[in-house]
């Protein structure tokens, strides 16, 4: 028998809500030709909570511990976005100590979560050892969380003017022995997925976003970097004390899933460089600068975005001089991220697609809000 | 880059239909010059990464807020359009940037606007069967009595 008198019909599968490899309640609906990707239909809001009007029924303090579950494998970075937002709009001043600690929390979360993408990604491709050693050294990072303040995912750590809590005298030596012992971990987990050809072939030339459908789609965070895009809010338009500090901006040039994955190792290398360089000059002082009794920010908008785990963190916010935000938009970078995976799924086959979902590392949390 | 410098070069173009907004911080443009003025900003002025889009709902209007930024420079710009209750209607910016798609698509799903020119807009985060528009200030978050529950 030809292929060519072969009549194949289209089915539709669904992937998801409830499966391994779609990272949480993410729904997608293919429409296959054999094992081929004719048309992908997102469907999304499976964990829709409401936060926006939440937050306009919640006075400034009490939002914030919302912001951990937006993009809860990095809650600390959402606290930093959120409370930098009221901070921008109030002027309030944030002493020293506390933004170092903000920097240093920050980019630990960073190197969490990206540890989560790159370790899912290893067993999506079948590579179960390669996610239990990230997964294993995220532990320990979620261990420095809680010996510092309490909270492994839900952090709750920024406050408006400052942070919670500072280091205890045992985090020092605690975070020294993870670094140190982290080098050589990252080496083993390269040997062992990054440097191995199953993944590599699995990876190489699949699921390719050109630069101009990257920025077109508004792509942002690893995978636009990934896409050739110089592109990080930390160097282009540093907020907080990202300008102190030495680092570089990893750039690959490819768009495909292996690009979008190791750029994630490489970032998690410059995250350490700024980890050592904070230990370094961290100065003593007060956790918390000068703010009113009662958080009630003038009338008028702000718009603020960090550079989050996922992409630009974005959060827009209406203040009409009351208790509590009369408008505040979370412009999370994974609802946007995801969008462009209609485009790249035409023609890709299954397996691929899995390869494709795990190396855009979304969050669907921060997804569905 | 400075929106007051932006607003000067764009003016004479504009004429009255744009205006800078009373604390210079957005430009502010009429609905049928929305899709012309994105555009210029795109490929003129190099603003090229759609960074936010969500709408506002005021008492007696909706305003649509798109902040742009270049990828090139970080600089950004802020575009308010205001969208009257009656009509609910605003063009849609998908044609400009693919990346308006899904945020459309939750505006109208939060705030019942509608985007003429979208080709896809249906509910997003809410499920389909939901008649309201959660994210107007009409739409009250109570409490349902334990009790009428059971």
């Amino acid at each position: 028998m030809t292929t060519d008198r072969l009549i194949t019909q289209e089915f539709s599968l669904n992937l998801g809500p409830q499966h391994p490899s779609t990272h949480g309640v993410y729904r997608v609906i293919l429409t296959l030709d054999g094992e081929k990707i004719v048309h992908a239909e997102n469907v999304i809001g499976y964990l829709h909570r409401g936060i926006e009007k939440l937050a306009e029924t919640l006075t400034y303090p009490q939002f914030a511990p919302y912001t951990d579950r937006l993009d809860y494998l990095a809650g600390v970075l959402n606290n930093i976005a959120y409370t930098q937002t009221i901070e921008k709009h109030m002027q309030i001043v944030v002493p020293e100590r506390a933004q170092y600690l903000r920097v240093l929390f920050g980019e630990l979360s960073r190197i969490a979560s990206h540890l989560v993408c790159v370790s899912s990604m290893a067993l999506d491709l079948n590579s179960f050892t390669g996610w239990m050693y990230a997964f294993a050294d995220r532990e320990k990072i979620l261990d420095l969380f809680e010996m510092t303040f309490g909270g492994r995912l839900t952090t709750n750590y920024a406050r408006i003017g400052g942070v919670s809590k500072d280091i205890p005298d045992t985090f020092m030596s605690a975070i020294r022995s993870f670094l140190d012992s982290f080098y050589g971990r990252l080496k083993d987990f390269n040997d062992l997925v990054s440097f191995n050809q199953i993944f590599i072939d699995r990876t190489k030339g699949v699921g390719i976003i050109s630069a101009d459908q990257a920025i077109d789609y508004g792509l942002t965070g690893a995978n636009l970097r990934a896409s050739g895009v110089h592109f990080d809010l930390r160097k282009k338009s540093p907020y907080g004390l990202y300008d102190r500090f030495d680092f570089d901006i990893p750039v690959l040039q490819t768009g495909d899933c292996y690009d979008r994955y190791y750029i994630r190792i490489l970032e998690i290398i410059q995250s350490l460089r700024i980890i050592e360089q904070v230990l370094q000059s961290i100065p003593e002082g007060t956790l918390m600068g000068d703010v009113p009794r009662v958080i009630k920010p003038l009338a008028g908008e702000t718009f603020h975005q960090i550079e989050g785990a996922k992409g630009l963190l974005g959060f827009h916010l209406v203040s009409d001089g009351s208790k509590s935000p009369y408008r505040l938009h979370i412009h999370a970078p994974s609802f946007v991220n995801i969008g462009i995976i209609p485009e790249i799924a035409k023609g890709m086959l299954i397996q691929d697609f899995i390869a494709l979902l795990a190396s855009l590392d979304f969050v669907l949390g921060e997804v569905d809000r | 880059m400075n929106i007051a410098a932006l607003f000067n070069e764009l003016q004479p173009i504009y004429k009255d239909k744009l205006l800078l907004s009373t604390d210079t911080t957005a430009l502010i443009i009429t609905q049928d010059q929305l899709i012309s003025l994105l555009s210029t900003l795109r490929t003129r002025h190099g603003f090229n990464l759609l960074a936010l889009l969500t709408a506002v709902d005021y008492p007696d209007h909706y305003q649509m807020v798109y902040h742009l930024m270049s990828t090139k420079s970080a600089d950004m710009v802020t575009v308010q359009v205001n969208v009257s209750k009656s009509s609910s209607r605003v063009p849609s910016i998908v044609s400009i940037w693919s990346a308006a798609n899904v945020q459309e698509r939750e505006v109208y799903d939060m705030f019942g606007i509608t985007f003429d020119g979208h080709p896809y807009l249906k509910r997003i985060l809410n499920p389909d069967d939901f008649t309201e528009f959660p994210l107007r200030k009409s739409f009250v978050l109570q409490s349902v009595n334990r009790q009428s529950l059971s």
